[in-house]
Order: structure tokens, then sequence, then C-alpha cells
């Protein structure tokens, strides 16, 4: 972006009626401003003029006489730089592709390198400087210890300053740009310039949507603004969102103006009716208050831009945050988030006045934990964090997420801290948050619920029913539930399937029965054979149906196959008398261990 | 009940707890206390701890540590020179802070490292520039036998907080917080302090005792004054000349030479100086100080046209009388008479500096010469392979510049400090006598800028 100073800017002052600082107004360049678009117009030409031209041809005083003033001559023929640019020349371009090699053969590819032999001889040879009268010979010494002719003297003395900053040449854009273009770039520098001497940026926002808050925050975060939100009162719903200063931007200085103009533009998109902005300035060691306005977007260089654009909805502020997203995401797809939900751009959280925007939520059957993560912030930073995050009251529902290095500045805070070192795991957050919601609170009740489902029952209760009827989220938390409430008399628990009733179980073992007695001993049976012998209701997954079926004493599991193991009869069940078989199976008080069932072709799934 | 009142460092403030309320009356008015509702307590600045600690005697009680003590013991191997201890003395009796004056070349490093071996305490040292940084660490490796785990430098990407930490000003303004943890705080090149930017490190440090060196303290804008605040008075002083008389110095001769400039150059002088007050003429301006000139010509110059004109004209004239064509031919013969000596030669326009370097084949140093070219040429002319280096005021100070034995001001701007830095780069002992030469313009408003350098602050 175009550089100015503030005293390439046009501005003006006026008194605050109100007896504040005076208020400071810029004045911006548009196309109905027939002096700057001529003036514009000139600049322009006279670089396109001097397209493949030295710099030291460059002449400033034609600018300011071309524009009539200093002010608007400097500030415009910085926007034309923004697409003119000085380059400097290769050695091989001066020289010549083949001297160029004598160069580079002797260890020298740039002016700098030439130099330092020029010197270095000098010293070796004439005690320090050449008298000017033996300028020239020096330059062919220098040329013949190079390999090159002495006459290639005069030719190494332009390469000598090669990289000076007057021999660039102008190198043209491949378009021209137009007069609107150049003053759009004179009018972003512009603001760029005044918002650098800013103290702060105040912006006073009526009853803003906790998501928009959200974003802005986001937003000044990723482009390195300290902000801070709080509220205007503790009875108000008005907020003050305080953009600091460049003293508090962690940034090169020259790039704070260009990121507060960009991130106060984007606010000022945002703006209400009522809401009011004001940057303070202190402009030749007086205060003064700039007013921002949504009329500030119609001035050509100040409506955002394409580019600008890029990063005007990021998706997150930091990449720890982007990755924790990612890795969140997939834990989802594999069905191992244990029912939590991360949401972005939560309600924010109030401490005091103090706004406090956690970066995430998690969400879980109407419970929310908020997730601040502490990114590398600089130490001031990161106490100005900590002492926000201390004023919450202690019973919040937040995790603090701190880098390594940082743990013991949040140590002593009453909410739980997960360390991480350059990326973020999903895990111990989700296993963070998990305490926030005991398992024993969820599930009571929980026996009362199952017995009414199996009652209303045809005698399969598959897993994924299970969790929610238990208030349970993995498969773990449903096991320890079944442990502490067992399953009604006449249902038998299938680890890692569902539950079964007594009387489901006895049909199906006597539908197998019959199938073998009629088809034969040997006679195998496919998953979908067994579907097909009319039992209902079975579990609708295969991998359920095999756990249900290892656990009939009528059938065994041959895995004969990769793909799917055959149904078989017992050989003992095939002989246990009829009676037996019509027999209701017992099922004992305390369910056996748990097992997971054996692994076959396909996972088991999970609960959701 | 006694009174207390609890002191704890909170986000870069003091918080001062009474208990009772009452406790605080010890106060004077002026310890700058502001009420915190929020944390039940009264903010200052760290800056005045030990006047806090002070006047509240024994109910003053610390919840950190201001002065911790360094976990190795310092060993003091060079024996420090008389002006040099009583420098240390003098800050001592003036309870370990204050502002101390040397030239360049005197030692103001040790003075440094004596005051940190009698404290013994975590010390932070503030440098203006990275060549500096990597400077302090050494000397203070070196000076006080300290591991090298025991030092860190903050600044230039390194972040290494250690007992003894050299820092930046810059990193320092940005991270004020660091200073908490330092019971020393030793400010090089003081005189940068008190610039707005730079006041709240001092402001923000804990450090009860604060070292100022410098050579030139004094600032033209008068900020100087707040260096009592804010590390203590000046409380020992040596001109060059003094210590060259008992030669801890070089001994030194200062010569102006005057020249002239050519009928060309003088026809164009008079033109530019003719349109300049043609301008105050036409305005009805006068101008007499710097603030009149930035006032009514630069300020103007924006949208006046003959404002601008005006401030273009003393531009080229003060190039004129600053490069005359002339200068360079004496830099010639100068360098004749000084053929094997080590030469500086320093200029106000990197464009006089930069022909000079390329009509005598000279390394040149200014501020667009790439770092490799510039450290490459340090080395060579501290190693001795190079005798004459030319630079702008890019070498002005922060920057460890061998020593040389003369020094050829080209030309300079009307600032003491300037001047006294470039004598100083003359001045480190050694055999024979060094020697400054000041190239004037006669007949242009060159003399009257060289006299003014020459003159202590307050006279001019």
């Amino acid at each position: 972006m175009a550089t100015l100073s503030m005293a390439d800017i046009r501005w003006r002052a006026r008194r605050d009626p109100g007896g504040g600082p005076p208020i400071f107004s810029v004045m911006f360049l548009t196309e109905h401003d027939r002096r700057a678009t001529a003036a514009a117009a000139g600049v322009r030409d006279y670089l396109a003029g001097l397209a493949g031209r030295r710099r030291a041809e460059y002449d400033p005083d034609v600018v300011v006489a071309i524009a009539g003033e200093r002010r608007l001559g400097h500030g415009l023929a910085a926007g034309c730089f923004d697409f003119y640019a000085w380059t400097a020349r290769t050695l091989a371009e001066e020289l010549g592709e083949e001297r160029a090699r004598h160069l580079t053969d002797a260890g020298i590819d740039t002016p700098s390198g030439l130099r330092l032999r020029l010197f270095d001889q000098v010293n070796q040879h004439d005690g320090g400087y050449v008298p000017s009268g033996r300028r020239d010979e020096a330059l062919a010494r220098l040329a013949r210890s190079l390999g090159l002719a002495g006459e290639d003297g005069p030719a190494l003395d332009a390469a000598l300053r090669l990289d000076a900053e007057e021999e660039a040449l102008l190198a043209p854009p491949e378009t021209a740009p137009s007069v609107v273009e150049v003053l759009a770039r004179y009018n972003r520098a512009a603001l760029a310039t005044v918002l650098r001497q800013s103290e702060r940026i105040v912006f006073t926002l009526h009853q803003p949507a906790g998501g928009t808050i959200r974003r802005l925050y986001a937003w000044c975060r990723r482009l390195g603004v300290y902000a801070d939100i709080e509220r205007a009162g503790l009875e108000t719903d008005v907020l003050r969102l305080t953009l600091a200063g460049p003293d508090a931007v962690s940034a090169a200085p020259a790039s704070t103006g260009p990121r507060l103009a960009l991130v106060a533009l984007r606010l000022l998109r945002a703006l209400g009716t009522h809401d009011t902005a004001a940057a303070h300035l202190h402009v030749n060691e007086r205060p003064y208050r700039l007013l921002l306005t949504r009329v500030l977007l119609d001035v050509p260089g100040l409506a955002l831009t394409a580019r600008d654009r890029d990063i005007d909805s990021p998706a997150y502020d930091s990449q720890v945050e982007e990755a924790l997203a990612a890795a969140f995401a997939a834990l989802q797809r594999q069905g191992r988030a244990a029912g939590w939900r991360l949401v972005r751009e939560p309600a924010p959280l109030l401490a005091g006045r103090r706004v406090i925007i956690p970066d995430f939520a998690l969400d879980r059957g109407g419970l929310r934990v908020y997730l601040e993560i502490a990114g590398f912030w600089t130490p001031g930073y990161l106490a100005k964090k900590r002492a926000a995050l201390a004023q919450l009251p202690a019973d919040t529902r937040l995790i603090i997420a701190v880098p390594d290095g940082s743990l013991p500045a949040f140590a002593d805070l009453p909410f739980p801290l997960v360390a991480y070192r350059e990326a973020m795991a999903p895990q111990p957050v989700l296993d963070a948050a998990a305490r926030f919601d005991a398992l024993a609170a969820r599930t009571a009740g929980g026996a009362e619920r199952l017995r009414a489902a199996c009652a209303a029952s045809a005698g399969w209760l598959a897993l994924r029913e299970l969790g929610p009827l238990l208030g349970c989220y993995t498969d773990g938390e449903v096991a320890q539930a079944l442990a502490a409430a067992p399953p009604p008399p006449g249902w038998q628990d299938i680890p890692g399937a569902g539950l079964c009733s007594t009387a489901l179980r006895n049909r199906l073992s006597t539908a197998l029965s019959v199938h073998w007695q009629e088809a034969g001993e040997g006679a195998r049976l496919t998953l979908a054979g067994v579907r097909a012998l009319g039992v209902s209701p079975l579990p609708e997954t295969d991998e359920a149906l095999l756990a249900l079926l290892a656990t009939l004493p009528a059938c065994r599991l041959a895995h004969e196959s990769l793909f799917e193991p055959a149904v078989l009869p017992r050989e003992s069940a095939v002989s246990e008398p009829a009676d037996r078989l019509q027999r209701p199976v017992e099922v004992a008080a305390t369910p056996p261990p748990r097992s997971r069932p054996r692994r076959t072709t396909a996972r088991a799934p999970a609960l959701f | 009940m006694t009174p207390v009142v609890d002191i704890h460092l909170r986000g870069n403030d003091l918080l001062l707890v009474p208990h009772p309320p009452e406790a605080l009356g010890a106060l004077p008015a002026g310890a700058g206390l502001r009420h915190d509702p929020r944390l039940g307590g009264w903010r200052a600045l760290p800056l005045l701890l030990p006047e806090i600690e002070r006047a509240l005697g024994p109910a003053a009680r610390l919840h950190f540590d201001p002065r911790p003590v360094l976990p190795f013991l310092p060993t003091v191997s060079r024996a420090p020179r008389p002006y040099q201890r009583e420098a240390l003395a003098a800050w001592q009796s003036a309870g370990g802070r204050g502002v101390v004056v040397l030239p360049t070349g005197a030692g103001k490093t040790h003075v440094a490292v004596m005051a940190i071996n009698a404290l013994r305490l975590w010390t932070v040292v503030l440098v203006p520039t990275l060549d500096l940084l990597a400077q302090w660490r050494a000397a203070l490796a070196e000076g006080l036998g300290a591991p090298p785990e025991m030092v860190g430098v903050v600044g230039g990407g390194e972040r290494e907080l250690r007992p003894l930490t050299v820092i930046t000003y810059e990193s320092a303004s940005r991270h004020p917080r660091l200073l908490t943890h330092f019971g020393l705080l030793v400010a090089d090149e003081a005189h940068h302090l008190p610039a707005a930017g730079y006041r709240r490190i001092a402001e923000a440090a804990v450090a009860p005792y604060r070292l100022g060196l410098s050579a030139t303290p004094e600032r033209a804008d008068g900020g100087h004054a707040a260096l009592d605040v804010l590390l203590g008075p000046e409380v020992f002083r040596r001109e060059p000349e003094e210590l060259a008389r008992t030669g801890y110095i070089a001994p030194y001769r200062e010569r102006r030479l005057r020249v002239a400039l050519s009928d060309a150059e003088r026809a164009a002088y008079t033109e530019h100086v003719r349109t300049y007050r043609g301008y105050l003429a036409a305005r009805g301006l006068q101008v007499r100080t710097a603030e009149d000139f930035e006032r009514l010509v630069l300020r103007r110059s924006g949208g006046d046209p003959m404002a601008y004109a005006a401030l273009r004209a003393h531009q080229e004239a003060r190039r004129i009388a600053f490069g005359a064509g002339s200068k360079l031919e004496t830099v010639e013969q100068l360098l004749e008479r000084h053929r094997g000596e080590r030469v500086l030669i320093f200029s106000e326009y990197n464009a006089a500096v930069e022909e000079l370097g390329r009509r005598l084949c000279l390394p040149v140093i200014v501020h667009s010469t790439p770092p490799a070219e510039r450290r490459a040429v340090l080395e060579r002319f501290r190693a001795g392979a190079y005798t004459v280096l030319a630079t702008g005021r890019v070498l002005n100070e922060g920057v460890d510049v061998p020593d040389a034995s003369v020094a050829i001001v080209l030309s300079g701007s009307g600032t003491r400090r300037e001047y006294i830095q470039r004598l100083g780069r003359i001045l480190r002992p050694k055999a024979g006598e060094a020697v400054l030469y000041e190239l004037v313009t006669r007949d242009t408003a060159e003399p009257r800028v060289a006299s003014r350098r020459r003159q202590p602050v307050g006279v001019r």
C-alpha cells in the first residue's frame, strides 16, 4: 500500500461543540473533484513517461508543480507508486552475459560483491583510497583481475552502483491505472496514515448480535489489532469495542496503519443506525477526534476491495483454532465426539463490565461449555486476558486452553486448563468438558425409562436407542449405566449391540433349529439367510445380529471367509432335547462380565 | 490494628491495598495513586516503588521481590579507572539512581558492570540498537565472569529472560511487563528514554535502582529534564577534554577547515537564499528557531506553493553549502596527509558521501548499504584491512564502530550530541594524538551551524 506522512495529508479541524478535542477530518479525493482528477491524471502521465528510466530522473518538484501543491502532489505520487515500481537491473543486464559470467566465475553475483572486491584491491595496493586522478587505473585493474579487459573498467564503474536507489528503473504496470484508481489508493493510504496516529478507536454499538460481535472481534485479532469489549454500563446493552492504537499492535510499524484502516472499515460496515465510532488522534502533539461514519464507505478506495474481502470473513482467528475445528470435525465423522457439538461464535460472557467472547462453545444435551484458547500472545495481552477471565464467576463452565509455557499464568483461575504445544488435540478438551456433565446426574431415572422402553419394545433395543434412554453418550457410558441399573427381567444385554428380550432369543433359536432340521445339519446360513427366517425384530446392523447370534446356544459362527461368517448349528445344540430349546433362557440377575463382540469384517458401530 | 499496605504487581501497575484504608495517608499527595474499585485498591506506577516504600516504612508489605539477587557471584577482574570509581561512588551516594555522563570510549559499560557487581541484583540493560545488544551481552559475560546461561537478550527475534538481560528500547516498550523481574535498570544511551514511546519503559520498571549512561544526555526538545524522574539526577559528568588531559582517552585536536564555494555554486546558493528570504518577506514572517521553521515553512509548504518553493530553496542552499565541491578536494588532501592511518569520514548527506566513495573508491556505509556489505566493511575496518571508511548519519550511535585516529566531518547537523558522538569515535586511548577535522563552507549558513554544535545546551 502507498505510504504517506502526515505532512502529505490534506486535513482540517473544527471545534467540537460538545467541548471535546477538535474534530479532525481528512479531505479525501473523489472523481467529482476536478482539480484532484486533473492532478492525478497529470502525475500518472508523468510517471508513464518515465517508464524504463532511472530513478535519478524522477523529480518530485515536477509532481508538486503538476498538482499545484506539495501535499496533493506527494499524495498522488504515492498512490501511483502502488502501480509503478522501481526495479534494480541485474549485473547481466548491465554488463551483458559474457562479462557477467566472468564475475560469477570470480564469485561475484551482486554489485555489493563487486564493491567489496574493489575495496579489497584499493586497500591492498593504494593505501585505503584512490586519488581521483588514478581512478580509471583502479577500475582497469579490477577488470583485469576478473578476467575482463582493462577497457571494461567504465562498464564495471556503472555496475558498482547498480543497486543504488537512483539507478533503479521505473517499471510500468501492464495497464495504466485509471484516475479513480489513483485517487482510491491515495484515500486508503491517507486513512491508514491518520489512523496510525491514533491512540485508540472506539466503536459504540447498540444491541449488537452476539455473532456479529464475535466475528468483529475475531477479525481484529486476526489482523493483530488488540481489541477490548466492554459494556458502556452495568445496566445497558450498549457495548464499547475499543481498538488499541499502533503502540499495542503486534506488527511492524509500517503495517499498523493499513491494518487499523482495514479493521476500522470492516467494523464501519457492521455499524447500525445508532452506532458511532471515533478515532482519538494526536497530530502535531494536539489531540483530535476523527469521527468514523458509514459515509466513509462511499469514498473511493474505502469501500472494501475484493482483496480485502478475502480476509473479510476469517474462518478462524488463529491456526490453533482452525486445526482444532478440523480435528474435531474428523472426530465427529468417526462418531467419536461423544455427542459434543463445536459451536463458533457463542454468545459473549459478561465479567463485570468486560465482555469476553470465548473462541468456541461445546454443546451437548442442553449443556454448554465454553472454550477459550489462550494463543501465543504478547505478555501484555496475556495479562489482560487473564485479568478478564479472573472476573468471571467461578462456576462458569469454561475451559482454558493454554500454551505449555503459559500454564503458570492461569494456574490460579478456577477453570480447568488444557495445555497444548503447537496444535491442540480435541480429546483432552472433550475430557475436560465431560467433567462439567456428570454421568450420575445424566443417568438418574434411566432404569425407569429403560423398563418402559423394554415394555413397549417388540424384543430388541439397539445400542443407539439405549444412549438417549440412559442419558449416555459413549459405549463406555452405556456399559457403566447398565452395570448400575441392569435390564429388566426377561431381557439380556448383548454387549456392544443392544438389549434382547428372552422371547426374541427363543424365537430366533427355534427358527434356526427348525431350519437345520429341515435343511440338514450341514446347511450353512448367511446373515441374509437368518433374516429370511422371518423372526422379527432383528438387529438392523449385521454386526449387532452377529453379536446376538454369538450368544445363542443353538448356533455357532464359522469365520471361513473374510467377508461374512457362516451360521452353523452347534453340534451339541442340535442334540439338545426339544424342551430345552423351548424353555426360556434364564437371564442372570447380575449381568456377565461385558466384553465387546469379536470384530468381524466391519467395526462395530458407535452410538452416534 | 497495625496499619499495613499490601503491595502487589497487577498488570503494568503496582496495586496498593491498605488495611485500614487510612493506612495510605502516609503517602505524599503527588504519589499519583489511582483508585481501582474493581480490585479494591490503588494503582501506582512501578517507577514510584522506592518513594512509596520510603513513605510507608514498615507498613509496606510487598508481595513480590523487587530486589531479586543474582544466582551467581560476579567477579570483576578489570580494575576500574579512577573516574569510573568516582562515578560509581557518586551514583551510590545518590541512592543507586542517577545518570552518569562520560564521553564515548571512556568505558561507560564498565561503570555499569561495577554497579551490577556492587548490588548483585537481577539487572536489565536497555540499548537502542541490535548491534549494542550483542555488544552488551559479551561485555556483561566477560566483565562479570557470568556463566553464559545467566546472560540473555530480548530483541531482534531473541527472547531470553535471564538474571542479566539486555533488551532493546523497542522490545521493552512493547513488553514493559518483562521489566518487573529486575532490581537494577541500566539505560545505555539514556537520552532515548524521555522519548514519548519509551517513557513507559521506565515507568513500568519495578527496579528500585537505576543507572543511566550517556555521552550526550541533553535533548533538543528539553526532554532530558525527565531523566531526573525516570532514572534519577545527573550524578557524574566528565567532558572529553578532562579525560584526554589525564590520558584515559586519546588526546585530540579539533581543526576547523574553511572551504569556499565555486562560482557556479555561489550563484546557485545566492539564488536559493533569495527565494527563501523572498517568501519570508512576502509573508511577513520571521524564523528564529527550529520550531518557527517547522510551523511557518514546513507545515505551510503542504498547501502553499510559495512556502514549498521556499522550503526547497532552503534545502538546496543547505545541500550546496554542506556539499561544496571543494570539500571533496580537501578530503582527498587530508587522506593524503594521513595515509595509512585509520580515518572515518562523516557526512550529513548520503549523496555527498556516496559521491566521495565513488570518486575515491572508498567503502561507504549509508542506510541503504546491504547488511552483509555493512558487516563486511566494518569487520575489515576493525581488522585493519580497510583504513578509510565514509558514512552518513547511520553510524552516529548504537553501532560498534571500530576506533579511528582521524575523523573528518564533511558536514553535520547543529546538534551537540551528533558532534560528541562523532568525536567519540576517535577517543579510545591510543599512541599519538587523534584529530577531528570539520570542513565548513565560508560565507554560508554552515559556520553558524558548526558553532552551534560546539556550544553546550542552553547557550545557543
